[in-house]
């Protein structure tokens, strides 16, 4: 338990650090949706500001920061699915690549075609594996990490992140990804 | 029969990561990969294929999308975003108003209902009033009166 809440001062201290990773996870999980990361990210430090009486410090700050993105995210991306259902949206929408115009060479076009097709199939797998691999692979986060922020057993985290890496592999298949040889 | 494959699956799953991982080697998993093709040879070829684009292959693109920047000055709109929508409260603000909550809202809520129950019990009104209420329901007029009064009172 935490003796002294939160304070406005410790979050603006710690917003520099936070703010490139959470915004990275936004990103990848927003990717194709029409949702703009940006905001994303900044409607969920508006809610770690609001709600930071809250945190009680039974994790650390970054791992309940990041649940609570992790939610607003979700969240958004429902409404969303929701919207696009009912107004016959288009489903993923290609993004502008962001790779450097400098970059060329058949090297570069490789690395620039193999990330659109990353991006593209992980924009096509169900949110809850797009998160598990996007914490795991993008972020690099422990085990431990991951079960304190989904809630759930390390083994379990390990058991569903070889699932949709498995259907992270199918769906590269689909996009056009030979599995034998690329 | 069902729960217990299910079962089996979600373990295998869970030792393939470590192996993914490298944190099996030699003995261990050669007997992972035997159980392994005995119960879904397809869980070894995905393991594999795994292993592979580990290095350089897909899983080494997350690198590049790692390297994903938020646009300059992000966080200076934040700052200005939130102030826009009011700020956010400050520590004192928050203290009396979960002090408020906790006990005006609260108290004055346990009130409300004390004095509507209060209320409702002595409710006893005079004569007059029922017989004003009526006519005003009804649209009778004054020399109506005794005919109300006849309808209400008589018996009583």
């Amino acid at each position: 338990m935490r003796p002294t809440p939160l304070t406005e001062h410790e979050l603006d201290r710690q917003l520099p650090e936070f703010y490139p990773r959470i915004y990275r996870m936004v990103r990848a999980m927003a990717y194709g949706s029409g949702l703009d990361p940006e905001d994303l990210t900044q409607d969920s430090f508006l809610k770690v500001y609001n709600k930071r009486h809250l945190y009680n410090g039974s994790s650390s700050l970054y791992t309940w920061t990041y649940q609570i993105a992790r939610n607003t995210v979700l969240d958004a991306l429902r409404r969303n699915k929701i919207k696009r259902r009912i107004f016959f949206w288009n489903e993923a929408e290609t993004e502008p690549d962001e790779f450097s115009a400098n970059e060329t060479g058949d090297e570069a076009l490789d690395r620039r075609e193999q990330k659109l097709l990353l991006s593209q199939a992980m924009a096509r797998l169900p949110e809850k594996d797009r998160l598990i691999i996007t914490m795991r692979d993008l972020e690099g986060m422990s085990y431990d990490e991951i079960s304190e922020i989904e809630n759930l057993a390390a083994g379990t985290v390990k058991s569903r992140l070889f699932t949709a890496r498995q259907r992270l592999k199918n769906e590269l298949i689909r996009l056009g990804m030979n599995p034998d040889t690329d | 029969m069902k729960q217990n494959r299910k079962q089996i699956s979600d373990c295998l799953r869970e030792r393939l990561t470590d192996a993914r991982d490298g944190r099996l080697a030699g003995e261990e998993l050669d007997q992972l990969k035997q159980e392994v093709m005995a119960h879904d040879p397809r869980f070894w070829k995905d393991h594999l294929w795994m292993m592979k684009q580990a290095q350089g292959g897909v899983f080494a693109r997350f690198a590049d999308l790692r390297d994903a920047q938020p646009a300059e000055g992000s966080i200076r709109r934040f700052h200005a975003r939130r102030e826009a929508e009011g700020g956010t409260e400050s520590d004192l603000e928050y203290l009396v108003w979960s002090w408020f909550r906790r006990y005006v809202l609260s108290v004055g809520l346990v009130l409300i209902v004390l004095l509507a129950g209060l209320q409702m019990g002595t409710s006893d009104e005079p004569v007059g009033d029922t017989r004003d209420q009526m006519s005003r329901m009804l649209g009778w007029e004054q020399e109506q009166h005794p005919e109300l009064d006849h309808w209400l009172y008589d018996g009583l």
